[in-house]
């Protein structure tokens, strides 16, 4: 048996910005990708509280980069997808595809 | 210091220095040439968003704690005073005391509850300890209920001393309605008056400063004990 989604929406665009990013996925990136993709502006305290609980759920884990001037000499960190974070990401996804088979919500587009 | 660096100490007292760092320097990164104004606001914003449960917490803590404590006052009887031979302002004393804690024992539930959740153990062992607190003090005085409540206290230290983490949990707890209680007798001394029992300054530092004084222990000690 699956395991059940339970991820919420913002959740799911955060993991997909950090899965696209892939190596340079970090607080400035993320939200800039985000931005591009989702047509969605979000605050930093959003994202930086929905990277705490995804870290704190473990499905996100972070390392330090490097440090640049730009950044007053202070390091990046860098989020990556773990793997119980991938599997959740593709139940919630799998999730969505099953609910919108047969449904002609994108006019034309098939799913599923 | 420049505004990069207060930005990050101020946000160190509500995030870790690690996350601290990295939001200033994103904030640098994405928008370097931002002014003063935008730049503070920024950072409120965000301050804000890390503190707000806290803050919360903190402002509903001692007015839930007086209410939930009071709601067992119904059950308190002066008959206490023949059960066990005391005088009178003996009884007052030990109620005044019993009740003292009680309300700091709710307070520190809510606070818990509102700042760490339902689900955290600090909230379901001050939940409890608060509620065995209050049926102690409303019905300590009746034999058959004494022996209730003894099993059940014991039960109650038998479960949290039986774990690494509810141990620490229970310290947390006792350290921070400890530092409440004494914080509240030191006001007291400090305001006594000997014409009132509980002057208005009395009242008016007790409910800003005992929670500020309770809340902060807490997190704290749960930094050092729990959040390692």
């Amino acid at each position: 048996m699956n395991t059940p989604y339970s991820l919420g929406e913002f959740e799911q665009i955060v993991l997909l910005a950090i899965l696209r990013l892939d190596d340079s996925a970090y607080g400035v990136t993320i939200q800039a990708e985000i931005r591009t993709c989702a047509g969605r502006k979000t605050t930093p305290g959003a994202l930086y509280t929905t990277l705490d609980r995804l870290e704190q759920k473990g499905l996100v884990s972070s390392m330090c980069g490097e440090s640049t001037p730009a950044r007053g000499g202070r390091a990046k960190r860098f989020y990556s997808l773990t793997t119980e974070g991938l599997n959740r990401l593709k139940n919630a996804q799998s999730a969505f595809q099953r609910l919108l088979v047969g449904l002609d919500l994108l006019g034309g587009e098939s799913h599923g | 210091m420049d505004r990069a660096n207060i930005a990050e100490w101020l946000l160190r007292q509500v995030v870790d220095p690690v996350r601290a760092s990295e939001i200033v320097g994103d904030q640098l990164e994405a928008r370097p040439t931002v002014g003063n104004l935008r730049f503070w606001i920024s950072i409120s914003l965000l301050l804000l968003r890390f503190s707000w449960r806290t803050l919360v917490g903190v402002a509903a803590s001692p007015v839930m704690g007086v209410f939930l404590a009071s709601a067992f006052l119904v059950f308190v009887n002066p008959r206490l005073e023949n059960t066990l031979g005391l005088s009178e302002r003996t009884v007052v004393h030990l109620q005044s005391y019993l009740i003292g804690v009680s309300v700091l024992l709710w307070a520190e539930t809510v606070f818990s509850l509102v700042r760490l959740g339902w689900r955290n153990s600090l909230t379901c062992v001050g939940l409890i300890a608060s509620a065995l607190w209050s049926c102690s003090f409303a019905f300590f005085w009746q034999p058959a209920y004494a022996v209730v409540l003894t099993i059940l206290w014991a039960g109650f230290f038998v479960f949290c001393l039986s774990s690494s983490k509810r141990r620490r949990t229970l310290a947390i707890l006792c350290c921070s309605v400890l530092a409440a209680w004494l914080t509240a007798f030191a006001l007291y001394a400090v305001f006594w008056d000997p014409y009132s029992v509980f002057g208005k300054w009395q009242a008016i530092a007790a409910l800003f400063l005992v929670p500020i004084v309770e809340s902060s222990t807490t997190m704290f000690l749960r930094r050092k004990l729990i959040a390692r």
